[in-house]
């Protein structure tokens, strides 16, 4: 028994060795990383068009964040690197070029066209995918390279709006004002526009080109318009300049209908538009008021994580994100990837499956929206 | 089980009796190191999270206090131009201000030169759809906005909306600087300092990193109870990580500053605290065990010792090796068993002396009997000269035939001593009887064979050593009961007096008489054989063989 004794005393010592360690806050408990899939964002972070990057970036947290509360990929954590290609002194192929030093397997981004007309070199050079949630461009169309895109080209939603003015206005006489800074998507938006709306019987009669942050004098801009005669016109600028030039159009009081690309579409336009912005007609690449279960899903928790309700860019930014992690199943490499996104050609969206062409190009359907009392509605049919 | 060692026990005891005030001194210490630690993190974290407020509260609070001279100012007059100008130049932080009318429009605006808006842009649009100043003319109270992208200079920005008479008035103010500010903060890595708009938006982050991948902070516990106006938690989780932190509300904005730390990360004293106590304890517990086993075995060794010395005393070595012993006990217990032994070795010899003593006594004694069994037998041969030297030759021949026999001593001595005197009883015979020359009548013959009874009566009261008076009583008989005084047969009479009256013939016939000459030992030898059964055959077939080897000491 003395012994036994002995071994008591043994026991107690060990009890308190576990003490000492099982102690609440004790612990070191530093999560484990695993070996991550590094997965790259690059976007607009900072300065005016910052609204589509920061949504964009929000997006992507959430599909990453959602893909690591069911695992992962195959059981591996999955990161996100995130890149601003706006920052000062920053361009998007050096953005891109940081990312993929940075080890990523596959870039989402830039959102941006000019951005991403840009990083696509960059990417088939590093041979890395780039996937381009709202890049728009036909500039990187049916081109076999390492870019692939999730939003549809813009010569569909171009043709849509010259028909919806023509309804609204009858003979279009169109001004485009648009932003060099995203030539990009601006110059072939304004040139599918322009032959729709000759395909309509209507004209432009204005071409204005300005350059966001390059002191843009917004109420030249608008009496340019006003002089021009147009009864409609097209904004192709990024939302606050969008917004700025429809106040000076607001306070010249002319009365003209105004339409834009999805890109203007983003909180700030209202915010900074105010009454001037009412009734600004635009197309969604998805659905707002969507009923599906996890679209629903997606955009609750997104506002309960973010704070705000996440506009077109998020959303394509949480699909371009998702797409590509499921595409890192087959094999979380840059090549495999590459290879998955090239051969396959339904990805499940939050709206019904996407469908890309053999160029990792993609059709979506348009819904037609406008501004009314503020908020973005659905405007019908046109 | 085992019987238990005595060290082992001793060690065991030792430990526990340590350990148990070691436990218990070191759980309060634990614990105590414990709260002081995370009371020490609490408050780190609290200080900074006010400092961070104060400097947030006073930089947000500035442009207000500049606005709220506005307040009996009327948007788009001559002095709100001027003012709004003086106020845009004098602060460089302030990149436009402007001034609204109760319907929305802005009639006043003055910008920070050289940024990217032209002023005349300003003058006349619709603010009536910004949520600040919608909270400044509907509620009449300063409105702070969340940071957004200043579109005056493209840098991050606050609004700052005060209410005044004829409208609101409105500042953008470059919050650049206020990172800058608050990038002074400088702690241990593991600390992060965040500044969140209403939004949850991050504001300010002292990790640019995180700033990027963690933008809004809407689904952080604390964040969200400090927006919602209720007591935010300092435990929480973010990312799947236990954090600790502490949160403080900018005044007016309802900003939240929020300051965390990994929890592992924020105590790590504690943890090294532990680690240290546990290594400590272990470390003094082994020590103790040493210790413990070390003075048991200084205690158990030495009674081995004494044990073994215990034995040698057993052995008869009585004086074992001294050890000297460190201990006065051990000592005063060695010098006890060295007591002890000596008084045995004592006890000893003087037992070995009364012994000898005794022994000698014994042999005086037996000296004087043997002595006085000769004087008597020298008194009947005083009486009857003729067989002078009789017993004692009987005695010898008696004696040789039982040694050839194999009979032990003490039968062997009594035959030797009672020969010496089995003629005792002839002192009560009259002398002119044992000396007559010629045959005995009958009657004198009966006296003669009174000898027998005579010596028995002489003899029968003392206590001799042997049965010294039934020998001499039986001397005469014979084995075919032709014998006297009781006509006895074989082994009714006593072995002695077979071998005695075998002795006692042949000593008889071969030495002179009185009534006749010596016969000679080979008669008397022949007298014996041929007259065998009157004698025990072993005593018979040992005096032929004596004689047979000539070894009669006649």
């Amino acid at each position: 028994m003395k012994i036994g004794r002995f071994g008591a005393a043994a026991l107690v010592l060990t009890m308190l060795t576990s003490m000492g360690i099982g102690l609440p806050g004790c612990a070191p408990s530093a999560p484990s990383t695993g070996e991550a899939v590094l997965i790259g964002y690059a976007g607009g972070l900072s300065g005016r068009g910052s609204s589509l990057g920061v949504a964009g970036r929000d997006g992507a947290l959430l599909a990453v964040a959602d893909a690591n509360a069911s695992g992962g990929i195959d059981g591996r954590p999955i990161a996100l690197a995130v890149a601003d290609d706006s920052a000062p002194g920053t361009t998007a192929d050096e953005a891109v070029r940081d990312l993929v030093e940075r080890g990523v397997v596959a870039i989402v981004g830039p959102m941006t066209s000019s951005a991403a007309w840009a990083g696509a070199r960059v990417a088939t050079e590093s041979r890395v995918p780039l996937i381009g949630p709202t890049v728009s461009t036909d500039m990187l169309s049916g081109k076999d390279d390492w870019f692939f895109r999730t939003y549809p080209t813009n010569d569909v939603p171009a043709g849509l709006m010259a028909r919806r003015m023509a309804a609204v206005a009858g003979e279009v006489h169109a001004a485009v004002v648009y932003d060099l800074a995203n030539e990009a998507h601006t110059a072939t938006w304004t040139q599918n526009f322009s032959e729709a709306v000759q395909e309509t019987g209507g004209s432009v009669v204005l071409e204005l080109p300005f350059t966001s942050g390059k002191n843009p004098h917004y109420s030249e801009l608008a009496e340019q318009i006003a002089a021009s005669g147009a009864d409609c016109v097209l904004l192709l600028a990024n939302s606050i300049d969008a917004a700025m030039i429809g106040q000076r159009i607001a306070v010249l009081g002319l009365d003209v209908t105004i339409g834009a690309s999805e890109w203007t579409a983003t909180e700030d336009l209202i915010s900074y538009g105010g009454s001037a912005v009412e009734g600004l007609m635009f197309y969604n690449s998805y659905d707002r008021s969507y009923s599906g279960g996890e679209y629903r899903a997606v955009v609750d928790r997104f506002r309960e994580r973010f704070g705000y309700e996440p506009d077109f860019g998020a959303i394509q930014a949480y699909e371009a994100t998702s797409i590509l992690i499921e595409a890192a199943r087959f094999g979380a490499d840059p090549e495999t990837i590459r290879e998955t996104l090239t051969g396959t050609s339904h990805f499940d969206g939050l709206q019904g499956p996407i469908v890309f062409d053999r160029f990792g190009d993609v059709q979506r359907t348009h819904f037609p929206m406008t501004v009314s009392d503020g908020v973005f509605v659905a405007a019908g049919t046109p | 089980m085992r019987d238990p060692r005595f060290s082992t026990a001793v060690a065991g005891r030792f430990l526990a009796m340590g350990l148990v005030p070691l436990l218990v001194l070191g759980v309060f210490a634990g614990v105590r190191i414990t709260r002081v630690t995370r009371d020490a993190v609490e408050a780190h974290h609290d200080l900074t999270a006010q400092t961070l407020r104060s400097e947030t509260e006073a930089f947000l609070q500035a442009p207000a206090t500049v606005l709220r001279q506005f307040a009996s100012i009327v948007p788009g007059s001559e002095t709100a131009a001027e003012a709004a100008s003086s106020a845009v130049r004098s602060l460089d932080f302030v990149e436009s201000i402007v001034l609204v009318d109760d319907r929305g429009t802005v009639r006043t605006a003055s910008v920070t030169p050289g940024v990217a808006v032209f002023e005349d842009d300003l003058l006349g649009i619709d603010r009536s759809r910004d949520p600040q100043y919608l909270v400044a003319s509907t509620y009449s109270r300063t409105a702070w906005s969340g940071v957004f992208t200043s579109f005056v200079s493209g840098n991050r920005a606050v609004q700052v909306a005060v209410p005044i008479q004829r409208g609101v008035a409105m500042a953008t103010v470059d919050i650049e600087s206020l990172f800058t500010w608050l990038s002074g903060f400088q702690d241990d890595s593991d600390t992060q300092a965040v500044v969140l708009d209403t939004s949850g938006t991050v504001v300010f982050h002292s990790d640019g990193e995180m700033a990027l991948l963690r933008p809004n902070w809407m689904d952080v516990a604390p964040v969200v109870s400090v927006l919602e106006g209720s007591d935010a938690p300092r435990n929480y989780e973010l990312d799947g990580e236990s954090m600790v932190g502490s949160t403080s509300v900018v005044a007016g904005a309802g900003w939240v500053v929020l300051v965390q730390e990994p929890t592992y990360a924020a105590y790590t004293d504690v943890t090294s605290a532990w680690i240290a106590f546990v290594a400590t304890g272990l470390a003094v517990s082994v020590a103790a065990m040493a210790v413990a086993a070390g003075f048991a075995r200084s205690i158990a060794d030495p009674v081995l010792a004494i044990g073994r010395q215990a034995r040698s005393v057993a052995s008869g070595e009585y004086t074992p090796p001294e050890a000297n012993y460190r201990f006065s006990e051990l000592r005063q217990l060695e010098a006890d068993i060295a007591g002890m032994s000596r008084a045995v070795r004592d006890r000893e010899r003087s037992l070995t002396e009364s012994q000898e003593r005794l022994s000698r006594a014994n042999e005086d004694l037996e000296r004087a009997f043997v002595d006085l069994v000769e004087a008597m037998g020298r008194a009947v041969e005083a009486k009857d000269p003729f067989t002078q030297g009789h017993q004692r030759r009987v005695s010898q021949l008696a004696e040789s035939l039982a040694s050839e026999m194999g009979l032990d001593a003490r039968t062997t001595a009594a035959i030797r001593l009672t020969s010496m005197v089995h003629d005792v009883g002839k002192l009560g015979v009259p002398t002119e009887i044992l000396v007559k020359p010629s045959a005995l009548s009958d009657i004198e013959m009966e006296l003669a064979r009174q000898h027998s009874v005579l010596g028995y009566e002489m003899l029968k009261d003392i206590a001799f050593p042997y049965p010294v008076a039934d020998i001499v009583l039986q001397h005469h008989e014979r084995c075919d009961g032709s014998g006297y005084p009781q006509g006895l047969r074989r082994e009714a009479i006593a072995l002695e007096a077979r071998v005695i009256a075998v002795a006692d013939v042949v000593e008889a016939m071969s030495s002179h008489r009185p009534y006749r000459a010596s016969l000679g030992i080979d008669a008397a030898v022949e007298e014996i054989v041929s007259n065998a059964h009157r004698y025990d055959p072993d005593v018979v077939a040992a005096l032929r063989t004596l004689y047979a080897q000539g070894r009669i000491p006649l």
